[in-house]
């Protein structure tokens, strides 16, 4: 796997760099900011790449100015942003572009070769990837608990990997569960939450998301 | 002394009035010059009542005696026609003299004493010029038999007096105009108000004076009768006029008492300043407070002199000076306007300064604590950088390089040795979480990066409720921001803490250059006004020039809404 990164701190992309080829994967690519990142995956054709949200000039979201470049430039590109602190907007706003190859995780998530493997992985495939940090925070909180209690533990374990942007074959292998038990917790979470959207499509967890968050808007 | 007076105008007046259509031309002259003579004893009897003007009184005393010896009613000793026909003239220099002279009380410049002087000799030695080649007939208009000193009866030489005598009244009389005009110029500000009833008698006394000139050229008893009838028309005015002066005199005092009273409360300084300028007629009167800094405490009397300005000190209840009072230098001559005028503003004007005094030390006040809350701000923005781009970068940096060499190693590492490396992995972790909210406390990033929205919704997402959000997308400067964060962040904290809400809600909107933040909760705590956090909020807001208020809902829950000027 080909793999260019983008972060202003060299200090991080050098650790990253020690991290992916500690975890086998070939760096194509070593930029600092978004410009330099869209002339790199011209050139070097990468197949996934790794940004931070945060990038010169005004450090707030010129990451996710370039993934929509780099998706745009190359469909089919696999896109992970990195950010310091989660914030669900920011990965809604990512999704609404296309959830195919797209992820969002925390930065400190990344030290770790086999969760840094498996990320880029399901990206490459097509899969989305949703930190589980965030997850978690939406899930809990007085206000879920009253919304969520209809769901039974499995359904919520489903729900939270939903969210995370796991296929069904990555829930049923998260959970050991087979396919057809995990199609059955799936549409059982859809109709419960009355979620609108096809319980089979990969914009499912854009729609768990935006669920998530319309409870907090009135 | 006011009724007096009144009564003896008003008498001779009604008895005009009365009498006046009921009798003969003679009979109503003879009213007429009753009245004059009334008004000049009058006018004799107020003027003497003021301060230093016995000279004038005593003139128009004369006056009234010479004018009354006008009178045809006398028979009697032979001698007296002869000495009434001498006297009578006098009438006219008296008068002429305090209406020139009248209410002023300073020397007379020399132009104006020579006039009189000329005036006195023309009425006294050229008149008796003219009566001394006069000898009694009837055809004068004298009845023989009296005595009258004749030096000669020549037809010639009573031309040439009767010539001298006119052509050296008429100079005189231009002469006293120029003089009357030479003395409304030099008048000023509160002297022409007071003096400018007998400036306009003065002028009216050209009619009579015209038509006595024009009987030098035309036969006199054609013109006798109106002479006659212009002088008793414009007359009584001059007496009139002096007593109007002399009024005015009285009413200054008032007006300026009457300026002040009607200030309001407080009174700022340029009021006092328009109060005084009507007052005292001086439209370029100006008040000057005296911050005190300036050398030793100020004489009663003129410290300075600039142009025509004089200087006056208004003082406080203790005496000492404050302030600066700038006239015309007219007004110096009238001491007791001027202690109306410093004691009647003294008090406001005193008013005035610590009022103003306040208001400067309040905007002082409220632009360093703005100053302070922004510094304070900006200072905690930094250290958060310096976090992120410094520690956190760095710990981010080691538990990559670790988690790289542990993977790289982890075949030929022993199992005791690849868990403890996971321990420091995690205890690493942990580490920079900890970091991580040691910077979220002092700054939030996340408003930093996303602005209000982003950073009350991550803020929404921790707690334990449910929070209903309606964030206005804007950005605003970043102190703004960041003091509105933190008023929600307590107002939030304050609900979960003791408000007993199920739910609440969070607004922030923009509204006619103000934002407004609205923290409300549908609990059971009741408006809670009190509490350091409150004080808090409040200050964090009134640091910026807004303000918060907290209102009770329908319920029983609490509305906390805070305005912040974003101008």
């Amino acid at each position: 796997m080909r793999v260019a990164i983008a972060d202003d701190s060299a200090l991080f992309r050098q650790g990253l760099e020690l991290m992916l080829a500690a975890s086998g994967l070939e760096v194509v690519a070593s930029v600092a900011d978004g410009g330099r990142l869209l002339a790199a995956v011209a050139s070097s054709a990468p197949d996934v790449v790794v940004l931070d949200i945060r990038m010169p000039p005004t450090f707030t979201d010129e990451g996710l100015q370039a993934a929509v470049g780099v998706r745009a430039a190359r469909p089919g590109t696999g896109v992970l942003l990195l950010s310091t602190y989660a914030e669900t907007s920011y990965a809604m706003r990512l999704m609404e572009n296309g959830t195919q190859g797209v992820g969002y995780l925390l930065k400190d998530r990344v030290d770790d070769v086999a969760t840094l493997t498996d990320t880029l992985q399901r990206l490459t495939r097509g899969e989305s990837v949703v930190d589980s940090a965030i997850v978690t925070r939406l899930l809990t909180g007085g206000r879920r608990e009253r919304q969520l209690e209809s769901l039974s533990t499995r359904e919520l374990d489903v729900l939270r990997l939903m969210a995370e942007g796991r296929s069904n074959a990555g829930i049923g292998s998260a959970l050991f569960l087979s396919p057809r038990t995990v199609e059955t917790h799936v549409n059982a979470v859809f109709t419960k939450l009355d979620l609108l959207s096809d319980p089979e499509s990969n914009r499912r967890v854009l729609a768990v998301l935006r669920w998530f968050r319309a409870q907090g808007d009135a | 002394m006011t009724t007096a007076t009144v009564a003896i105008i008003t008498a001779p007046c009604l008895f005009l009035i009365v009498v006046a259509p009921r009798t003969t031309a003679v009979g109503l002259a003879l009213a007429v010059d009753l009245v004059v003579a009334a008004l000049l004893l009058a006018a004799a009897l107020v003027v003497g009542a003021e301060a230093r003007q016995r000279s004038m009184s005593l003139a128009l005393a004369g006056a009234c005696a010479c004018w009354l010896l006008n009178l045809p009613v006398l028979e009697g000793p032979r001698l007296l026609p002869w000495l009434v026909w001498c006297l009578a003239p006098s009438f006219w220099w008296l008068l002429a003299w305090v209406l020139l002279r009248y209410p002023a009380r300073d020397v007379a410049p020399l132009f104006d004493r020579g006039v009189v002087a000329g005036a006195t000799v023309w009425v006294t030695v050229v008149h008796l010029l003219t009566g001394l080649v006069v000898r009694p007939a009837p055809s004068n208009g004298l009845p023989s038999g009296i005595w009258w000193p004749t030096l000669s009866d020549d037809p010639a030489l009573q031309l040439w007096t009767a010539r001298l005598y006119y052509a050296v009244g008429g100079c005189l009389a231009i002469a006293y105009l120029v003089a009357a005009v030479r003395r409304w110029r030099r008048l000023r500000s509160i002297d022409r108000w007071l003096a400018a009833p007998s400036a306009v008698s003065v002028m009216a006394v050209v009619v009579p004076a015209a038509t006595w000139l024009a009987s030098a050229v035309v036969p006199a008893d054609r013109l006798s009768l109106l002479i006659a009838a212009s002088q008793r028309v414009v007359l009584p005015g001059l007496p009139l006029s002096l007593l109007l002066v002399a009024s005015r005199q009285r009413l200054a005092r008032a007006a300026v008492a009457e300026s002040l009273a009607v200030l309001p409360s407080p009174a700022s300084l340029e009021a006092v300043q328009a109060a005084l300028r009507e007052g005292l007629r001086d439209p370029g009167l100006l008040v000057v407070l005296d911050d005190g800094d300036h050398g030793p405490p100020v004489a009663p009397e003129v410290r300075s002199q600039e142009d025509s300005r004089v200087a006056f000190a208004i003082r406080d209840v203790d005496g000492r000076p404050f302030a600066v009072l700038r006239v015309e230098s007219s007004l110096a001559a009238h001491p007791d306007l001027l202690e109306a005028a410093t004691s009647g503003s003294a008090h406001a004007l005193q008013n005035a300064q610590l009022h103003e005094r306040l208001r400067r030390e309040l905007d002082d006040l409220a632009a360093s604590r703005r100053r302070l809350h922004e510094s304070s701000v900006s200072q905690r923005r930094a250290l958060e950088r310096d976090l992120h781009d410094g520690v956190q970068q760095r710990l981010l940096a080691l538990a990559l390089g670790l988690g790289a060499t542990v993977a790289q190693h982890r075949p030929t590492l022993g199992d005791e040795v690849g868990a403890d490396l996971d321990r420091v992995r995690r205890q690493l972790h942990s580490v920079m979480g900890e970091v991580r909210d040691l910077a979220h406390g002092i700054h939030p990033a996340v408003l930093t990066q996303s602005g209000l929205a982003g950073a009350v919704g991550d803020l929404v997402d921790r707690l334990p409720l449910e929070v209903r959000c309606h964030v206005s997308p804007g950005r605003w400067p970043d102190t703004v921001e960041t003091t509105a964060y933190y008023i929600v962040c307590e107002a939030l904290n304050n609900v979960v803490k003791h408000a007993g809400a199920s739910a609440a809600h969070v607004t922030i909107t923009d509204h006619d250059g103000e934002l407004v933040v609205e923290v409300g909760d549908d609990g059971t705590g009741g408006v809670r006004a009190e509490g350091a956090g409150v004080r808090g909020m409040s200050d964090r807001a009134a640091a910026l020039g807004g303000r918060l208020e907290i209102d009770a809902n329908g319920a029983g829950g609490t509305t906390v809404r805070a305005r912040i000027p974003c101008g």
